[in-house]
């Protein structure tokens, strides 16, 4: 992991000590060095949740959007300038409760961009109640009885929903999360990884040993087979798969939506002519 | 004749408002100026719809209520309309679909088989409105082969025999019209005559021109009435105009992926109803905190919730102004008419780019789908200002976001741009944009965004008053309105009552001092809008402590028309 890189700003750093926040950033910084990438070659959305603090700590342009809603603004970043790497930095509760539905649609779309789950399986800034992935009966601030809803899985999710890439990595294994987040920011199109993400100030159940007694790396598998991503992507308890599930190549939104799928829209003049426009009233 | 009101109506699905525009185009090319408007439900096909069409030789900037010549294609449209002819109307009657009965005496009926012609002729029973389009023409002694062109453009993307068989049966209709009636009859009131040149659009066709003469490079919006006809026209040819036009899931993701498009560099603009807005309020609110220039269109319809979806109305003043939690500063206009939505949506766009921050376009349904003949608009005119940005060189230095500035504007960025990053921040943030949350910096923040407010209020055009100056009485409108109160003050005028009329179309910041000495000098004052709470009088009782005593109020989903003005003022000034 590395300490002081061009990526990192001179904020303090309000996570938990042992957060798996901590995990996912130093993944993404090692990627984005792996790639030879620049901070300002890079647009990072976020949502909010302890996930949306890393707009203090990870040095790239940024946004920090409204719950929810990093997906709608990072697609419209993407159509502007293609040439950004755009990174929605999303939590389990901002994008899976409250974002939804922009996480069907963006996979639908394809915009050219990594969407990365910090999944902590609880919302966590507001101390502990149950997010759309909490597993059924997981006792939390606001369920004393325990969840009773079935978690939501995002995997399944997107690959119904036709996301081009789907992967889920561990915020405890910074080399192979960093390995998954190079493929997700190579791929052409909308790829979503789901990270484990202990939290280990509130959720007492998912914790690091508990993944770790459960994760196994994918292998020998064909990520380009979509029935075989999607049962992969039901496995969960015993044993938690880990990899990349699903990969295809297919136009992306930017590709069919811009008018010159080669330029820059944000660099076009913006001076136009409408007198033949006007014309067509007489 | 001339100055008339024209009405076709009949059930929807019978080519309504085609017929309608056809003979909007023939009078406009014919040289007369137009004021069209369509009334239909909320239904693709069966309701009642209903195009009506002022036809001029002056100027005009509204309907009137009395109808002089009326297309009945059934018997719904005699038993609905046959109260408001005027003395002397004209009416062509449908006799396929319904009986000459129960009209007012003085009116001239013209009864025509229309479906039976269009068959005669090789056409469907829906071309009956071509067939009435034809006889009409015969009857205002208007040139037939303007008409010929008036099909061609309205019907651009049919196939050729469609339009030819359209072309035929209005013959039929105008050969039948020739036959059957004696020139004496025929009332001269379409002829053909010189005069400037001019085009007829809506106020939703206006915004998009500008839209796109200004730049704007991504428009986002949810289908919703009354905006869908600026997203058929933009999105049919955004490619051909170098940009975008995206169909979000939801409002929330147009709203969110225009200010995403917009943080990136583009010009960028959405478009929605109250109920879309409603879904908009929290990334409206973002908007003004992250410091992002964005253009809002938002097209009334009476309310509350679905309201009345397919009518007009002024009830989103107070939900504009005061939408998405705690103070930023919001520009909101307000445009008039058709030449006012063109200018105000270029000037929208300055607007957001110089200040940092969302513009609301404040029209309604009336204003958006209304076509007004207007001279064409001088594209010299339109300026393009992107406000203070920061040079390419002054981005690769050191520089601060939300640099606290004595104007409130901080020199703008640009992401993507080889050099120093910088982000965006819906957390208070402090310059650099770094959450921030001390006591000292949170104020220096909300003074820094307010005080572009009151940069603006210093530079921003002043209201206009339309009338005699000096006149005493005073009329106050925002809005769309604006029209009925100009044709009020023409007829006030010829009855030899002098008004004057403050029209308010800058909502906020508000031009407090120009209105209040507006009402101090006037000695009666009538304000007119369309919701049920006077808003924009709270608004200025608000802002200048006057309460305005008389209100015009109208929140029925129809539009104001000049009359219920004029009688309005007649009561008052008698009163006096």
């Amino acid at each position: 992991m590395a300490i002081e890189d061009e990526f990192k700003t001179n904020q303090k750093i309000t996570w938990c000590l042992g957060c798996g926040n901590f995990g996912i950033w130093a993944a993404l910084k090692n990627a984005f060095i792996e790639m030879g990438l620049r901070p300002d070659q890079i647009f990072s959305v976020y949502g909010i949740g302890c996930h949306g603090h890393m707009i203090n700590y990870l040095k790239t342009y940024g946004f920090e959007g409204v719950h929810g809603r990093a997906l709608p603004l990072a697609t419209g970043a993407k159509i502007a300038n293609k040439s950004l790497k755009v990174m929605a930095i999303v939590g389990d509760g901002d994008q899976l409760g409250e974002g939804g539905n922009h996480l069907i649609h963006a996979s639908r779309r394809n915009p050219d961009i990594t969407c990365v789950l910090h999944n902590n399986q609880l919302y966590s800034l507001t101390v502990g109640q149950p997010s759309p992935t909490s597993d059924k009966g997981a006792k939390t601030r606001s369920t004393p009885e325990g969840v009773f809803d079935q978690p939501f899985n995002p995997l399944a999710l997107a690959i119904a929903s036709g996301a081009s890439f789907v992967a889920r990595g561990f915020a405890g294994d910074i080399p192979q999360l960093t390995k998954i987040l190079v493929e997700a920011v190579n791929h052409r199109g909308f790829a979503l990884v789901d990270v484990l993400q202990p939290c280990v100030a509130l959720n007492h159940l998912n914790t690091y040993s508990w993944f770790r007694e459960r994760i196994y790396n994918l292998e020998n598998h064909d990520a380009k087979n979509k029935v075989l991503a999607f049962e992969k992507s039901l496995e969960w308890g015993e044993k938690i798969p880990l990899g990349i599930f699903y990969q295809e190549e297919r136009p992306t939104l930017e590709e069919q939506l811009l008018p010159d799928k080669d330029a820059i829209l944000a660099e076009q003049p913006l001076e136009l002519s409408i007198e033949k426009l006007l014309a067509e009233f007489r | 004749m001339n100055d008339f009101i024209f009405k076709i109506a009949g059930e929807a699905g019978q080519g309504i408002a085609s017929a309608g525009l056809i003979l909007s185009k023939t009078a406009l090319r014919s040289g007369h100026f137009v004021f069209a408007s369509s009334e239909y439900p909320s239904l693709i096909r069966g309701g009642h719809n209903v195009f009506v069409a002022r036809i001029a030789e002056e100027a005009i900037h509204s309907l009137r209520s009395d109808v002089d010549l009326l297309i009945a294609l059934n018997q719904n449209a005699v038993d609905l309309h046959g109260k408001e002819l005027s003395p002397g109307a004209v009416v062509i009657l449908n006799s396929d679909k319904a009986v000459d009965f129960g009209f007012p005496s003085g009116v001239n009926i013209f009864s025509i088989p229309l479906i039976k012609l269009a068959q005669e002729n090789g056409g469907q029973e829906l071309m009956m409105n071509n067939v009435a389009l034809g006889a009409t023409i015969f009857l205002l002694g208007a040139d037939f082969e303007i008409l010929t062109s008036a099909i061609h453009d309205i019907f651009s993307s049919a196939k050729p025999e469609v339009i030819d068989l359209n072309i035929k049966v209005a013959r039929a209709g105008f050969d039948f019209a020739k036959e059957n009636f004696t020139e004496s009859q025929r009332s001269g009131s379409l002829k053909a005559k010189k005069a400037a040149k001019k085009i007829l659009m809506s106020g939703n066709d206006a915004i998009c021109l500008a839209a796109v003469a200004a730049g704007c490079k991504f428009f986002a919006a949810y289908p919703m009435t009354p905006i869908n006809s600026m997203i058929s026209y933009l999105s049919a040819q955004a490619k051909k105009l170098g940009m975008v036009y995206f169909q979000p899931e939801d409002e929330i993701a147009g709203i969110n992926s225009a200010i995403g498009a917009s943080s990136a560099g583009l010009r960028s603009m959405v478009a929605t109803s109250g109920g879309g807005f409603s879904l908009m309020t929290e990334a409206f609110g973002l908007a003004g905190m992250a410091e992002v220039p964005l253009v809002i269109v938002e097209g009334q319809r009476p309310g509350p919730s679905t309201g009345l979806p397919t009518w007009s109305g002024q009830g989103d003043l107070r939900f504009v102004l005061h939408a998405s939690q705690d103070d930023f500063p919001r520009i909101i206009l307000a445009p008039g008419d058709q030449e006012e939505c063109f200018w105000q949506t270029i000037e929208a766009f300055n607007l957001a780019d110089k200040y940092q921050t969302p513009v609301v376009i404040l029209v309604d349904k009336f204003l958006c789908e209304s076509q007004k003949s207007v001279v064409a608009f001088d594209e010299s005119k339109v300026k393009i200002n992107q406000g203070l940005r920061l040079s390419k060189e002054d981005q690769k230095k050191d520089y601060l976001r939300y640099q606290i500035t004595e104007s409130g504007i901080s020199p703008r960025p640009v992401i993507g741009r080889p050099g120093q990053t910088f982000i965006f921040n819906s957390d208070e943030h402090d310059q650099a944009g770094f959450s921030e949350e001390s006591s000292d910096n949170r104020k220096a923040m909300m003074e820094k965004r307010m005080r572009k407010l009151t940069t603006l209020q210093k530079e921003m055009p002043q209201p206009q008053v339309y009338g005699f100056p000096e006149a005493t009485t005073g009329l106050i409108s925002w809005g769309s309105t604006k029209g009925a109160v100009l044709e009020a003050q023409k007829t006030l005028a010829d009855q030899g009552v002098e008004t004057r009329f403050l029209h308010l179309n800058y909502l906020n910041p508000f031009p407090a001092e120009a209105v209040e000495s507006f009402l101090r000098n006037s000695q009666q004052i009538l304000m007119i809008e369309q919701n049920i709470a006077g808003q924009a009088a709270g608004l200025i009782r608000e802002k200048t402590g006057i309460k305005i005593e008389n209100l015009l109020l109208n929140y029925d989903g129809r539009p104001i028309m000049p009359e219920e003005i004029v009688k309005r003022i007649e009561t008052l000034v008698k009163i006096k």
